[in-house]
């Protein structure tokens, strides 16, 4: 996981029933790089956040969140 | 070509453009081996040995890059902007490690200019040395920082 962002992508393809290559061909993407953004190793462009939150039509916050170290 | 295959294809080609750096570089070692044996049986195979990665990294990089060539002789271009991938971005990043390996090759040759001005090699040893650093630690970087871990695993 990235010591900075969190991220909930695997929370929502749960609930909307979808693979990670499902995901990645709905906005465009590699499976690669949909899965390397779930774990962290990658962390997206502003572009591509958007496009996962406009996706599951929800705001880009509810998708990726900062991590605060003080919680 | 949708754009899904369009990301998906740009991920091989620059896998498979990775790949060719790969064999690419082992020739080049081969044949920095070749210029340190003397003739006879062992230097007769290190020279097929290269002939035979050299055909084998132009039909890798051909191979690979067929997409992108059959792309441009078509003339249609799969979409306006290269897709935005982990992938591409492990490839800038293995350049400047190549490049950063290249740099402190050349600093170690330096600093022991005097000593292999002593051994006499040709000028062209030390630059297929310098060629086979630059490609190989791309390459090797390429393939480590792309590699497939258990977490990423689990999460299909």
């Amino acid at each position: 996981m990235h010591p900075e962002l969190d991220n909930r992508i695997r929370v929502f393809r749960a609930e909307h029933r979808m693979s990670q290559s499902d995901l990645a061909e709905a906005i465009g993407v590699s499976r690669k790089t949909i899965s390397t953004i779930e774990v962290g190793k990658f962390v997206p462009s502003t572009i591509i956040a958007l496009k996962i939150a406009n996706y599951f039509n929800v705001p880009v916050e509810d998708v990726f969140s900062l991590i605060n170290d003080e919680e | 070509m949708s754009q899904k295959n369009c990301a998906e294809t740009v991920d091989r080609v620059q896998t498979g453009v990775a790949r060719g750096m790969l064999v690419c570089g082992i020739t080049y070692l081969i044949l920095l081996w070749e210029a340190l044996t003397e003739k006879g049986r062992l230097n007769e195979i290190l020279d097929f040995a290269a002939i035979i990665g050299s055909a084998l990294t132009v039909i890798v990089t051909f191979v690979s890059l067929w997409p992108v060539i059959k792309q441009k002789l078509t003339g249609k271009t799969l979409v306006k902007n290269e897709p935005e991938s982990f992938v591409s971005g492990a490839m800038l990043a293995s350049f400047k490690n190549g490049w950063i390996a290249l740099t402190l090759t050349l600093v170690v040759l330096l600093g022991a200019a005097k000593f292999l001005d002593s051994l006499g090699l040709p000028l062209k040893f030390y630059f297929v040395l310098l060629f086979a650093v630059a490609v190989l630690s791309a390459s090797i970087s390429f393939f480590w920082l792309t590699r497939e871990d258990d977490l990423e695993e689990l999460e299909e």
